[in-house]
């Protein structure tokens, strides 16, 4: 898994490419603590490129989610794939994280 | 949307209506036979009841002919209808058997009331039993009330030598007189036959043997249908104790502790209090499957009340859904999934509480409209916590291979899932978060 980080107008992109599992979310979770470490609360997780998420990923999201809401920020999720999406939707993520379709949407959302 | 068709048939309040019209004529009849004062005072009545007759054995010609019933059957409405027609009003013969016997042919409309009886409009909503019991009464009462009209027209036939001869002045009423008719017949018929009221003439020897011949082979019918009903209304109860006796019985011959044998006993016991054993699947089986699905929907209705899924989703995803769900009742302490199973199925608690057991202690309750099983499902891992029924239990399952279908042929079900999923989203990503996954 490689993960990507860009800073657009005060949202830092976090772009995910390949599988979120139990051995690569440490890495993720290391890389969105990082940032909230650093008081860059708003952050936009950009799935386009991720293939699949466990449970260790989801709960890394999750944890990130509500660190960010208590530093006054947000994290949302953009661009997922139909699994990711399907993931998402069927374990009950998607009613706690807002989801854009694409990056452009949640830029401006 | 309901398709809704219009065969000419009689409203099932009307069929009430008739039926008892028919029945008013069926009792009025005879009794305006034997009491020619019955007769002379109640004639308006007897004659308004037979317009109602004929205009209800009109409808019901009508209904046959729409319904497409057998030839014969139609045949015999009319036969019924030309027959109990009041034909004594077209004829001025003053002799009075032949006038007695063209109101005897009203009798006919027992045929008639049981042609309305056995409308399944009628009594739709009550059970075939109550419907046999309701008939076999009414057919008895009248059966007995024609035999004891008749015994009293024979008895003022020739009042001096027949058996109301030495009643005359004890029983002046016209009611006392039809009571003691009636319990003369009820003791013939049941073959009790106390001998004080006996035959005086002739006629009266006569009908009183034929009685007795008929009377026989009716009471053993009205036995043997009353042994029939009650049999049938405990047969399914027994059936169902004597399987749940076998049971625990098997289960005290392998040793099993008592409180596991307690809990299975209490199972069934709880299963015939809620659904009498009856399998829905098993009973509409014969159903084409455009009519199973309607009537599963509609007996489903209390499920789709209670499962905002089911609730929120089109007529054709939850007839599919409905097609497809698993249902099972399961007692306290069942373990409905285990921590560590990989489980292969999404549950809906339907009615009922189950509490969620994660590192040995109670993280959560799921309840009515609930539903879990689905992170481990599409996740594709172990559950890492148990979920223990707290109460009887009514749970409907999910199979993976048709949860996939379901999606494949309506992407929106996803949707629906999450949808559903809202009000509970929170709490079950909060348990998630500990590491309970379900």
């Amino acid at each position: 898994m490689n993960i990507e980080v860009n800073d657009i107008d005060g949202t830092q992109v976090v772009s995910i490419d390949g599988k979120i599992d139990s051995n690569s979310a440490p890495l993720l979770d290391a890389q969105l603590n990082e940032l909230l470490s650093q008081s860059q609360a708003n952050i936009l997780t950009d799935f386009e490129l991720t293939t699949f998420i466990s449970s260790a990923g989801l709960r890394v999201l999750l944890s990130a989610a509500k660190k960010a809401k208590s530093q006054g920020g947000e994290l949302t999720v953009c661009s997922m794939n139909p699994t990711v999406s399907e993931i998402f939707a069927i374990s009950g993520f998607a009613t706690i994280l807002r989801v854009f379709s694409n990056r452009e949407e949640a830029l401006a959302g | 949307m309901q398709v809704k068709l219009h065969p000419i048939r009689i409203a099932g309040k009307l069929k009430w209506v008739a039926a008892c019209l028919v029945a008013i004529s069926l009792v009025a009849v005879p009794l305006g036979l034997a009491f020619d004062t019955f007769a002379s005072k109640s004639l308006w009545l007897i004659y308004t009841v037979d317009l109602a007759c004929t205009l209800i054995l009109i409808l019901q010609v009508f209904e046959a002919q729409h319904q497409s019933k057998p030839a014969w059957q139609r045949a015999g409405l009319v036969v019924l209808l030309i027959a109990t027609l009041p034909w004594e009003l077209f004829f001025t013969s003053n002799s009075a058997e032949s006038m007695s016997l063209v109101w005897l042919l009203r009798l006919l409309r027992l045929i008639q009331l049981n042609l309305l009886l056995r409308d399944q409009h009628l009594v739709a909503s009550r059970s075939p039993l109550v419907k046999r019991l309701m008939r076999l009464g009414i057919n008895i009462g009248l059966v007995c009330h024609f035999i004891a009209c008749v015994w009293l027209l024979l008895g003022w036939s020739d009042p001096l030598a027949s058996w109301i001869a030495g009643r005359l002045t004890t029983e002046t009423t016209f009611t006392s007189q039809y009571i003691r008719s009636l319990y003369w017949t009820v003791t013939t018929l049941t073959t009790v036959g106390y001998g004080d009221i006996t035959p005086g003439t002739d006629a009266e020897y006569l009908f009183a043997s034929g009685v007795m011949l008929v009377g026989a082979s009716v009471y053993a019918y009205v036995i043997a249908s009353f042994a029939s009903i009650v049999g049938q209304i405990n047969a399914r109860h027994s059936q169902f104790q004597q399987r749940a006796q076998f049971v625990t019985g098997f289960l005290h011959r392998q040793g099993l502790p008592e409180h596991l044998i307690a809990r299975v006993e209490n199972y069934y016991h709880n299963r015939w209090v809620r659904y009498e054993d009856y399998n829905q699947d098993e009973l509409l089986r014969d159903l084409p499957q455009a009519l199973e699905l309607e009537v599963k929907a509609a007996l489903a209705r209390q499920v789709v009340e209670n499962v905002p899924l089911l609730r929120g989703a089109s007529q054709v995803i939850r007839d599919r859904l409905l097609s497809k769900f698993l249902f099972e009742y399961v007692d306290p302490q069942s373990f409905v999934l285990r921590e560590g199973e990989r489980n292969q199925r999404i549950i809906f608690v339907i009615d009922g509480a189950l509490d969620i057991y994660f590192e040995g202690e109670i993280v959560g309750r799921l309840k009515q409209g609930d539903y879990f099983g689905n992170q481990s499902l599409i996740l594709d891992e172990a559950s890492t916590a148990s979920v223990v029924a707290v109460s009887y239990s009514e749970l409907m399952y999910l199979n993976r291979n048709d949860y996939e279908e379901i999606k494949a042929l309506y992407p929106e079900f996803v949707d629906l899932m999450k949808d559903a999923m809202s009000e509970r989203g929170e709490i079950m990503t909060n348990l998630m978060l500990k590491g309970v996954i379900l």
